[in-house]
């Protein structure tokens, strides 16, 4: 089923485009939102790269699992935008709009609404500490649900490479939990 | 059994597996009392732990506008235009480059063929006047000449005439003669 409406996309059938886009949008927001980590930002990654994905499905292999194929897009736009940033932009955190955004969310519980926004500080705080390849290996795998196999496929790394990276990646998270004293013994 | 407990527990690959729930029972058994007697390994356990819980449980990225669908499907839309009419705008000048160049081969070649059938032309009337002067020249010059010619050609008739010819002319001259001198004696 999949298969014929990407194969009507690929044709530029708009109402196909308009389910493909549907389909995918809130994970490749997913990801470039852990990727980035500001709403915004995160945002205009996912549209960019939903479109980059429209404009060039005549290169997608019908054979091969197609959101590994979009996710890496998404992870290449946000490699992209994470590079071309000034190098003192920090990344911990979410921006003051990912905050509003946060906060404005549908909790009516406002210790719980603060409770989770510094959950979702401090993952993104530890996301950013490691390199852009590992946060979206983090991204995919967490919360996704990609497995190693599709992992592989997305990134272009072997599966020991991606389990490796991994738990490598989650050392340095373990790490800094420790440094900054949040870790509880 | 285990080859070597120690080095083995110390091993990336051994973190992995235990990470990843892959250890067997004896196994387990094993890294847990390793964790009871060892303190950099505890402490590194649990904060790797803790990442993997915060990982797992943390809340999802807010959702994406509602207007995020359409506002792509137009930018897409509004791309796959622009793209036709460059390929449009690309494919013709190609083809006026082509024709541009092919008219001007064919006309280069028309202008000689033209070139060569007027010279052919030319040389042509120039060869008519050469003969017709040649003619005008010959019947001139035949003209100056015409009694010799026609005086060879009867000297030329009588030298060739039979001789019983000649006799039978001279014998009726001859009698002509005679009836004349009797008629008029």
């Amino acid at each position: 089923m999949e298969e014929e409406w990407l194969l009507l996309a690929q044709r530029g059938e708009e109402e196909a485009v308009n389910r493909l886009v549907a389909t995918y949008q809130q994970s490749v927001f997913n990801l470039c939102y852990r990727m980035l980590g500001e709403y915004t930002e995160a945002e205009d990654a996912a549209q960019e790269a939903l479109i980059k994905a429209v404009m060039h499905l005549h290169t997608y292999d019908p054979e091969r699992p197609f959101k590994p194929w979009l996710l890496r897009i998404a992870s290449n736009e946000c490699i992209d935008r994470i590079r071309r940033r000034k190098p003192t932009v920090s990344l911990d955190g979410m921006g003051d709009d990912g905050a509003w955004e946060w906060q404005a969310g549908h909790s009516p519980n406002p210790e719980t609404e603060m409770l989770q926004h510094e959950r979702q500080a401090q993952i993104q705080e530890l996301l950013g500490s490691l390199p852009p390849l590992d946060r979206s290996i983090i991204a995919m795998f967490y919360w996704e649900g990609l497995s190693y196999t599709e992992i592989g496929e997305a990134t272009g790394l072997s599966v020991p490479a991606i389990k490796s990276r991994l738990f490598r990646a989650r050392r340095v998270m373990a790490q800094l939990l420790v440094e900054e004293g949040v870790y509880v013994a | 059994m285990l080859r070597d407990p120690i080095s083995d527990m110390h091993s990336e690959a051994w973190w992995m597996r235990a990470l990843d729930g892959e250890l067997t029972c004896a196994e387990e058994r094993a890294w847990q009392a390793h964790l009871a007697q060892c303190p950099s390994c505890r402490q590194e356990w649990t904060a790797l732990t803790q990442v993997e819980t915060l990982l797992r449980t943390a809340t999802p990225p807010p959702l994406l506008p509602d207007d995020f669908t359409a506002r792509t499907v137009t930018v897409i839309a509004q791309k796959q235009k622009l793209r036709a009419m460059l390929r449009f705008i690309v494919g013709f000048v190609l083809f006026a480059l082509v024709a541009w160049v092919g008219l001007g081969y064919c006309s280069a070649t028309l202008h000689e063929l033209v070139q060569t059938v007027g010279a052919v032309i030319a040389s042509r009337q120039i060869l008519f006047a050469a003969l017709m002067r040649t003619l005008v020249g010959l019947a001139l010059t035949v003209k100056t000449f015409l009694p010799l010619i026609a005086g060879i050609a009867v000297a030329l008739f009588l030298f060739l005439m039979p001789n019983s010819v000649l006799a039978t002319v001279a014998m009726v001259r001859l009698s002509q003669k005679r009836q004349a001198r009797s008629t008029a004696a």
